[in-house]
């Protein structure tokens, strides 16, 4: 049986001169959530739209979901969720009609749009339109839009990236039911507290290339292993917390 | 075909909801048409009730002079102002614009001692001039009251000479009885309307959705290009045979435009005609890089088009070579189709040489615009 979710083999991408990914492999199991961690640049979003079927693959190969990137895109396409960074909806078209255009594309039988819109807590905006939303709501309805036709991988390119700390702890939140719901998540973060939070699995890149990979204790061992000890003192609480503890849990948009 | 097309025309569907609720866009696209057929309709059904503000000044004793003022109302052209004063003071009026003409029968018309003296000798007949005064400032006025008055008087000297003129001029055109100039403006515009459509319309829409990021978004669903292209085509095409629905309603009940003989064939031209105008865009759409860039080739393919379809220079002042070229551009198959089913061509045989050239357009501009379609 195969519970690998994702097998990436040495997945390489040119930008004219540029090489903008070099050679990444990585595997993904199913149930898990794997992160990417790394700065702007680093490569995260080419990795990701080459395993989405959206970007061509110059070399190496990937499978997702059993299938073939490169010689099933569609198959890939119809198995998979997507919440791209740079998200656009067409405007002027409420949130429940774009709902409904994506369960038709999908053929989904028995799932109203008003069901996707109550799991991430945005049932009042049912007729709004994408361009009325807050970041954080655009963020919630991307991935109801990415979750309408129950895929069983789900990517979500920098979720959380130009969130406030409410719409962003109410994320993490949403992404750890999603992942109890079954759903394997593949994300991408520049966010140490988020990888830490979230991820089961850390792959950490750089200029192109994966340069750790093992879940954040792990990879906090390793450091620790190699002598190293932290200048400033370890606090139970970060800044963070105390913003949080301050103006509450409780959503702003 | 049905997981094909179902997409294709849900996407049709969000297009035109989009389309209808920004309706600046559609404003424009629809008015412009709208404006040009009103005014020239109602410019064009004007003519019928031309009439010329004259003053009639009489200085003539002799009976004939009240012949002439008699004939001249009874043309139903000229209006008599009520003022016949003065010559001066008529001429006056002419000069500052109150008058189109002054008419003017001297003291001495209708004298039988005028005229032709010879001739006036052997006959005896009555003789004399009708002076017109014009603006000729104002040439196409000059020229209507010029060749009516030319009309009476030959008409009263075959009255006062009692011969029959074995020469006559019967005007007489080579359209059906049923023709009227409306439906000849009416074609241009209607098509011209369905051109902005397609490369004002259609052509900025993708690469504007190309630059927000919504193609992206849509490409990350098993959706296609040719989808796409379908379900925004329909959207267009929809919009475009409403407003020709609405160009034509206005042309038959405002300005007495005959219905077209063979509604099926008309609406299954438009059809043809407006797919092919949509298509035109799509591959504007494909070869630009940015909205403005669209724009602009819109506006290339929309300018050049008004110029080589005979709507600025009509045909016939064309050189060769550019009659040739405006035959072969997109526009003109649709004014000329048009035209003809309007004029009661009776089936398709007779469009056959349009439709052809539309079927080749399609072709060229939808294999362009899937070609050259992107998604971002
Ligand atoms: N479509 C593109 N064309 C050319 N260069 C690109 C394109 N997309 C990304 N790049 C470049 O490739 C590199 C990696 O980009 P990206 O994958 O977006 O990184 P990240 O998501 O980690 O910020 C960057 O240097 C970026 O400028
Ligand atoms: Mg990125």
């Amino acid at each position: 049986m195969n519970t690998d979710m994702i097998e990436a083999h040495e997945l390489s991408k040119h930008y004219g001169d540029l090489h903008a990914v070099r050679g990444v492999s990585f595997e993904v199991k199913a149930g898990e959530i794997f992160g990417i961690l790394g700065p702007n640049g680093a490569g995260k979003t080419t990795t990701l739209e080459m395993l989405e079927a959206l970007r061509r693959i110059d070399s190496g190969s990937a499978r997702v979901a059993g299938h073939d990137v490169s010689r099933e895109p569609d198959a890939v396409k119809r198995a998979i969720g997507v919440q791209i960074q740079s998200a656009a909806f067409f405007d002027k078209v409420r949130l429940e009609e774009l709902l409904s255009f994506a369960l038709s594309v999908y053929h989904v039988r028995g799932v109203t749009p008003r069901d996707l819109l109550a799991r991430v807590q945005l049932s009042e905006k049912a007729r709004s339109y994408p361009e009325q939303l807050s970041g954080g709501q655009l963020q919630r309805f991307s991935i109801a839009m990415a979750i309408a036709h129950a895929p069983e991988m789900l990517f979500l390119d920098e979720p959380t990236t130009g969130l406030d700390p409410q719409a962003r702890r109410n994320t993490w939140d949403l992404i750890r039911e999603l992942r109890d719901d079954g759903i394997t998540i593949l994300l991408t973060t520049h966010y140490m507290d988020e990888a830490e939070f979230l991820c089961d699995r850390l792959a950490i890149m750089d200029k192109g290339s994966i340069v750790a990979l093992d879940s954040p204790a792990g990879l906090v061992e390793q450091l620790l292993d190699t002598g190293f000890t932290r200048t400033q003192e370890v606090r139970p609480a970060t800044l963070d917390d105390v913003f949080i503890h301050l103006t509450g849990k409780e959503l702003r948009d | 075909m049905k997981h094909y097309f179902g997409p294709a025309l849900r996407l049709a569907r969000l297009q035109f909801t989009r389309i209808l609720r920004d309706p600046v866009g559609t404003i424009i696209l629809f008015g412009l048409p709208m404006v040009l057929l009103v005014v020239f309709g109602a410019f064009m059904s004007n003519t019928d009730s031309l009439s010329l503000e004259v003053a009639f000044v009489n200085d003539s004793p002799q009976e004939l002079s009240a012949m002439v003022g008699e004939t001249m109302r009874s043309t139903g052209v000229f209006e008599f102002s009520d003022t016949p004063a003065s010559l001066e003071s008529a001429l006056e009026k002419l000069r500052e614009g109150d008058l189109d003409a002054v008419i003017h029968l001297p003291i001495s018309f209708g004298d039988p001692a005028e005229g032709d003296a010879e001739a006036q000798e052997t006959s005896g007949l009555p003789g004399g001039s009708i002076e017109l005064y014009v603006d000729e400032s104002r040439g196409q006025t000059a020229d209507i009251a010029r060749s009516i008055l030319n009309g009476i008087v030959l008409e009263l000297n075959q009255q006062i000479v009692g011969v029959e003129m074995p020469l006559s001029l019967t005007q007489r055109s080579v359209l059906g009885e049923n023709v009227q100039p409306i439906s000849f403006v009416f074609a241009l515009f209607a098509a011209l309307g369905m051109l902005m459509m397609g490369v004002f319309g259609a052509a900025t829409l993708i690469p504007m959705d190309r630059k927000t990021g919504v193609l992206r978004r849509l490409h990350v669903m098993p959706v296609s290009g040719g989808q796409l292209l379908i379900g925004t085509m329909l959207s267009f095409a929809i919009l475009s045979l409403l407003l020709l629905t609405v160009m034509t309603a206005t042309a038959v009940l405002a300005f007495g435009m005959p219905m077209p003989d063979n509604p099926v064939l008309y609406a299954g031209f438009a059809l043809l005609a407006t797919i092919m105008l949509i298509g035109l865009g799509f591959a504007i759409s494909g070869i630009s890089k940015t909205p403005s860039q669209a724009d602009v080739y819109g506006q290339i393919v929309f300018f050049g088009s008004l110029a080589l379809g005979g709507i600025w220079v009509p045909q016939a002042f064309m050189p060769d070579i550019v009659r040739t070229i405006s035959r072969g551009i997109p526009l003109t198959p649709v004014i000329d189709g048009l035209q003809a089913i309007l004029h009661g061509a009776p089936g398709v045989v007779d469009l056959l040489p349009q439709i052809a050239v539309i079927l080749v357009w399609i072709l060229v501009t939808y294999t362009v615009g899937i070609r050259t379609f992107r998604w971002e």
